[in-house]
């Protein structure tokens, strides 16, 4: 009998068939790591690198391929360096895995979006308006590309967006040099991709598996910690808070481990595993903690299971005991919890504590399940990788509404700032209208991109005074390369030791904007000069590209909280009537995949320092144990009056969410566990039926008390 | 409306320094509504508030 098995004390059924096949094959793997060498180590082919150097390395390597960039284009004489500047920030990443696969692609992109632009400019070019038009179209389809295909090729569609823009729109100005204008860009944007590729990977490669073991162990470490903290009764807010951040993290892991080397891209499967598992974990610690309340004989049965489990748990955190062993004797602190059939036989416990009992039994239950799952998750992710197909898309492939909304405002960026172009005769519209598109394609990647942008343009209008200082006053002064490098350098590295700090998305996008900023006003050429009108006017171009940017992301479609809510209930309140419907036949996995997938935009507004959204995700994780407990209830035969009532309150409450019917619900749930409670207290039942009824008071009173801390997910107006 | 101000020497559009003017008026008028909660009766919050701003920007530009 495994784990989860004994978890759920019913009738075999499709539901912990489903389980044991996978628990199974888990404790296989599992016996094998033990076995087989410790978890991964860094070697000598990838030296350790501390995370606190992670954002100097970076900056300092994309410092050194702008200034490679900036050294051969001068060289060479190329015509508008800037751009190889700006395309070395724009491409610019932590982490090193497949740069020339991505690289690539990205030159792919780079060409396609010439291509395009010339044949807009070969039809269009006196008709700006249908130009204009046609160009904002062909961005706003490639911005929705780049968000929908969860694979390498979304590379290839961020950089022929905009690179029709920055081709086509001198082109369209100026149609007899058009294919020179394509040629010169082109060239740059590929120098810049190129140098950065190469310095990328030529020094200090910094791989991702490295982050996600380091992740991986800190998130098993935490999550020990703060069981063996829940098992005392004790809560931790700074060890919540943490948590979360590494659910966030883990997730944010997985959705770039399928653009990495193989031998993260085939663990994917067990990382995704791993994270939902984890969820499940945590939440079923963070319910552990309530605990304390019980008194009487559950308290001393709970007691001896925790006794048995705690040092169990520390032991297999400190790693001298492996998850198959941590299985067994978790199994065996289970064996000790009290069981419901003498309790209830025990004239003095009232129907109340009883259900309370039940309760805290099922609790402490699907703990232990929960806490074996995570060991066999984790140490299934770090056996070998599995055989995949190819780069099979996971279950975080971007739904298509979100991508269609990052294609809207990428195309409307350039329509709008194109707008007031034409009607004002602006004669810096061309910078700002390309410069719009690219802020908004490039964002569009980005989390956290409203808040960030609006704060960034404030930030670039205060930056306006020391890049003036910078750029006007000791560029134009300096005499040869190496001046010029000294001069640049020390904004670069800022900039880009901001876009280094992956924990903090504000920070990322902060300093990508003042890169595209100090890249646009800069003027860099041959021969510097001191051209502050020019200065100011390319400056007020930049903001409002950034403005019209972070205006589009504040207004259309906005990330808020609200919108994830409704979200999540919506996919939520599907999958729970599934769960509920015994015709629908789908597995907990299913489910959990279901809802796990269906929290990402809740887990995206995740932050130790906003509550609201940290219950609105909590509540949201409750409902995993509801759907748990209605598919296991759905596949028992017997159908009471008391279940019949429920289940139709449920179907309406389902369809019609509000708090009544919340209440409602709840009230059936706890009407079918007393009349459990009382069947079983009659005495008149055979040995099947008392076990079925136990189990139903289990069943039914987790539900009532899941649906307590769920059901507001549910309700959203 | 002239198209460009003399600013300490400097021709600066005058439509930029009504921007600003209707930047600071819409920060002034923009936190008492937000603290009143006036925009949750909206439909759409964000695009009230731009809204607001667009007004201000429009009429300081128009009637002055």
């Amino acid at each position: 009998m495994t784990a989860l098995e004994i978890a759920n004390p019913r009738a075999p059924g499709p539901a912990s068939a489903a389980r044991s096949p996978r628990a199974a094959e888990g404790r296989r793997v599992a016996a094998e790591v033990a076995v087989s060498q410790p978890p991964l180590q860094p070697s000598a082919a990838r030296p350790f690198v501390r995370e606190a150097w992670v954002p100097w390395i970076f900056a300092a390597k994309t410092t050194l391929s702008a200034l490679l960039t900036q050294l051969i284009a001068f060289t060479f004489n190329l015509d508008e360096p800037r751009w190889a500047l700006l395309t070395v920030f724009i491409v610019a990443q932590p982490t090193t895995g497949m740069v020339l696969v991505k690289s690539f692609y990205r030159i792919i992109g780079t060409f396609t979006g010439v291509v395009a632009a010339l044949v807009l400019v070969a039809l269009f070019a006196q008709e700006r308006v249908l130009f204009l038009g046609a160009l904002a179209a062909w961005i706003g389809i490639c911005t929705f590309a780049s968000q929908y295909a969860k694979s390498v090729a979304a590379y290839a569609f961020v950089l022929s967006g905009y690179t029709a823009a920055i081709v086509g729109i001198p082109g369209a100005l100026d149609p007899g040099n058009a294919f020179y204008v394509a040629t010169a860009r082109a060239t740059e944007i590929s120098l810049g991709i190129i140098v950065t590729a190469a310095v990328s990977q030529l020094i200090f490669p910094m791989s991702l598996a490295e982050t996600l073991w380091r992740e991986i162990a800190e998130t098993r470490v935490g999550l020990a910690d703060y069981a063996l903290m829940a098992l005392r009764g004790e809560d931790s807010q700074a060890l919540r808070s943490k948590l979360l951040g590494e659910v966030v993290r883990i997730e944010d892991l997985h959705a770039s481990a399928i653009f990495e080397e193989r031998e993260l891209r085939g663990r994917s499967e067990a990382l995704r595993r791993l994270g939902a598992v984890f969820v499940e974990a945590f939440n079923s610690c963070q319910s552990l903690t309530t605990l304390r309340q019980s008194a009487g004989p559950v308290a001393l049965g709970a007691d001896e299971a925790t006794a048995e489990a705690s040092p169990a748990i520390a032991e297999w955190r400190s790693g001298r005991i492996a998850a198959a062993a941590l299985g067994e004797r978790l199994l065996r602190a289970q064996a000790r919890l009290p069981l419901i059939q003498p309790l209830s036989r025990d004239a003095s416990v009232s129907d109340e504590e009883l259900m309370a009992a039940s309760l805290a039994v099922a609790r402490l239950r699907a703990f232990f399940a929960c806490f074996a799952a995570f060991g066999n998750a984790y140490e299934l992710l770090l056996s070998a990788p599995q055989r995949t197909k190819e780069d099979a898309p996971s279950a975080t492939s971007a739904d298509w509404r979100s991508a269609a909304w990052a294609g809207l405002r990428a195309g409307a960026a350039p329509i709008l700032v194109a707008t007031f172009w034409i009607m004002a005769n602006w004669p810096d519209g061309p910078t700002a209208v390309i410069l719009s598109a690219v802020v908004t394609a490039r964002l569009a990647t980005m989390n956290r991109a409203a808040e960030a942008a609006v704060g960034a343009t404030v930030a670039v209008v205060l930056g306006t005074g020391p890049a003036f200082v910078v750029i006007e006053m000791l560029m134009s002064q300096a005499s040869g390369f190496e001046m010029f490098a000294i001069v640049v350098a020390p904004v670069l590295f800022v900039s880009a030791f901001l876009m280094a700090h992956e924990k903090s998305p504000v920070a990322i996008i902060f300093g990508f904007l003042f890169a595209l900023y100090f890249a646009s006003v800069g003027g860099f050429a041959n021969q510097t000069v001191y051209d502050p009108v020019g200065f100011i006017n390319t400056s007020l171009a930049v903001i409002v590209a950034i403005a019209v940017g972070a205006l589009l992301f504040s207004i259309v479609a906005p990330y808020t909280l609200e919108a994830a809510r409704h979200r999540f209930a919506r996919a939520a309140r599907k999958a729970l009537a599934q769960a509920a419907d015994p015709a629908s036949g789908i597995t907990p996995a299913e489910f959990e995949t279901t809802v796990v997938h269906a929290l990402d935009p809740l887990r995206q507004h995740l932050a130790p320092q906003r509550p609201d959204a940290v219950a609105a995700w909590e509540t949201g994780v409750a409902l995993l144990g509801v759907g748990r407990e209605l598919i296991a209830v759905a596949h028992e035969a017997e159908a009471t009056p008391a279940r019949e009532r429920f289940a139709r309150e449920l179907a309406a409450f389902l369809s019609r969410p509000d708090t009544k019917r919340l209440e409602r619900v709840r009230q059936r749930s706890r009407t079918v566990v007393a009349d459990a409670i009382a069947d079983l207290r009659g005495g008149a039942l055979g040995a099947s039926m008392t076990r079925a009824a136990a189990s139903t008071i289990v069943a039914f009173a987790t539900l009532e008390d899941e649906l307590a801390r769920g059901g507001d997910a549910l309700v959203v107006h | 409306m002239q198209s460009e101000t003399s600013v300490l020497g400097a021709l600066v559009p005058t439509l930029l320094l009504y921007f600003v003017a209707a930047v600071l008026l819409f920060f002034v008028l923009d936190w008492p509504i937000s603290r009143l909660g006036v925009y949750r009766l909206f439909w759409h919050p964000p695009l009230a508030r731009f809204a607001l701003f667009v007004c201000l920007f429009s009429a300081l530009s128009l009637f002055s």
